[in-house]
């Protein structure tokens, strides 16, 4: 098929069978499975966090062993459930401050955010935060953990948006998500994860959380 | 110089030992349970600088590069051992150790170098008189130094873990997410050594100041030798900790840029 941006081959993380998927310019897909599976395991081994036991990634015709590692996860941004900070305050943690400012409107975050105490911030203002911080470079693909876990309804509509924007213009996502209203509306295929190995499965199965 | 020190002999540091009672009593009378280790402790510092003693007076006379050499490796294996042990947060095998001894050895052996070839110059500039004492001084005291170091940098990338991966996802190098870590590190294997310095001379009188005027030395020559001593102890630490640290990163990371917990054991 055209136009493959990351390519998944036999992969092999943690206990988890190999894993074979393809995403492609402009697609979100949805990764759904049992809680404690790996699915943020298998993340983590895309952006190469952690050492695959075997199998190979390919960012368009480049791959994951023969990039160096830095440059890797710039294109291919993995985005934890939970974000963590190595800064007092958001600001830090971008590179171009000021077009993040722009941006703060969108996901419904107050002006001043930037310079307050991360400490003081609730869960969702981080993690909306932390999306922005993930999607700054225009990386190639986006390996997103339940971004909306701890969004309010309206927040969760504003990620939704960036992310669809996102995608139109040429990104690609994969989405872990327990959400099925959220996978319905983004997800343009639909992969199922436990120990048989990874399938991709109708909108229906996933609505209807069976394999 | 007035060349009027007292002389000791063993009937004078017996009857000093005699303090230790008082030790002992409060033992006894609080039930700290502490006797035994009370004479245990005393017996081996007694025990240990004779043979220091015996050992240096013996090597002094010798004066063979080779023993003296001997001696040095002894201590810096010692000094590595004392620096790792017990520590919360250590690495898997002989890492910590390893990292531990290499850059006390290093540090404490380049400063103790510059200070021969350039202060002392003694003849031959490997005089066990000169080599012995300066090395064993540096080496206790950066000890100190890297063992706090290395523990609070395990402690740190275990606690900043989030951080550290965070700033690896959106394309840091090891480099870069480790700075928070090394920093606090450093920070923390640099504090005694700093403390040390701002305290002397107020707040106590260092021992070795103390051995020399009581000695027969003008207090102005005993000043000076423990300024030198002081300034040979921090830039041996300085470079002691910084070798520790920057080792233990390089551990606790790998070439493609990970964090690797998984070399960090936790008691």
């Amino acid at each position: 098929m055209a136009d493959r941006v990351l390519e998944i081959s036999d992969l092999v993380a943690g206990d988890l069978p190999s894993v074979t998927l393809a995403l492609h310019v402009g697609e979100i897909v949805t990764l759904r499975g049992p809680s404690g599976i790996g699915k943020s395991r298998l993340l983590r081994a895309i952006a190469d966090l952690e050492p695959a036991r075997s199998g190979s990634v390919k960012l368009r015709d480049a791959n994951l062993a023969t990039m160096p590692a830095p440059k890797w996860r710039d294109r291919v941004r993995y985005l934890a459930a939970e974000p963590g900070w190595w800064a007092e305050t958001p600001g830090p943690h971008f590179r171009e401050i000021s077009a993040v400012r722009t941006r703060l409107a969108a996901l419904l975050l107050p002006e001043n955010i930037l310079e307050r105490p991360i400490a003081e911030l609730s869960t969702g203002e981080r993690q909306r935060l932390a999306l922005l911080r993930g999607m700054e470079g225009a990386p190639a693909v986006l390996l997103l953990d339940e971004p909306t876990s701890a969004l309010d309804p309206a927040a969760s509509d504003a990620v939704v948006d960036m992310l669809r924007i996102y995608a139109k213009r040429g990104g690609a996502v994969l989405l872990v998500t327990h959400n099925p209203q959220q996978a319905k509306l983004l997800g343009h295929r639909h992969f199922h994860l436990d120990q048989t190995g990874c399938h991709e499965i109708s909108l229906d199965d996933m609505v209807a959380g069976v394999k | 110089m007035i060349n009027q020190f007292v002389h000791l002999d063993i009937f004078d540091v017996g009857l000093a030992a005699i303090l230790l009672l008082a030790h002992g009593l409060v033992s006894v009378v609080y039930r700290l349970g502490l006797g035994r280790k009370i004479v245990v402790a005393g017996l081996r510092m007694v025990v240990q600088l004779l043979l220091l003693g015996l050992v240096l007076q013996y090597l002094f006379a010798l004066n063979a590069p080779a023993w003296t050499v001997l001696l040095i490796v002894i201590m810096v294996l010692f000094a590595g051992r004392e620096a790792t042990a017990r520590q919360k947060y250590r690495f898997t095998g002989l890492w910590g150790f390893a990292f531990g001894t290499g850059a006390m050895a290093a540090a404490s052996i380049v400063v103790t170098v510059f200070a021969l070839t350039t202060q002392f110059r003694p003849d031959p500039w490997y005089d066990p008189r000169f080599v012995i004492p300066l090395l064993g001084m540096v080496l206790g005291n950066s000890l100190n130094g890297v063992s706090l170091g290395l523990m609070r940098l395990g402690e740190a990338a275990h606690d900043m873990r989030p951080a550290i991966e965070a700033r690896l996802a959106v394309g840091g190098t090891r480099n870069q997410a480790f700075a928070p870590a090394m920093r606090v590190a450093m920070q923390n294997g640099l504090t005694p050594v700093l403390n040390s310095m701002s305290a002397c001379g107020i707040v106590f009188i260092p021992g070795m100041m103390t051995g020399q005027i009581l000695a027969g030395i003008d207090p102005l020559q005993a000043v000076l030798y423990q300024l030198l001593l002081m300034f040979l102890i921090a830039g041996a630490t300085g470079l002691g900790v910084w070798l520790a640290v920057r080792c233990g990163v390089w551990r606790l990371s790998d070439p493609r840029h990970r964090l690797r917990l998984d070399r960090l054991k936790i008691r």
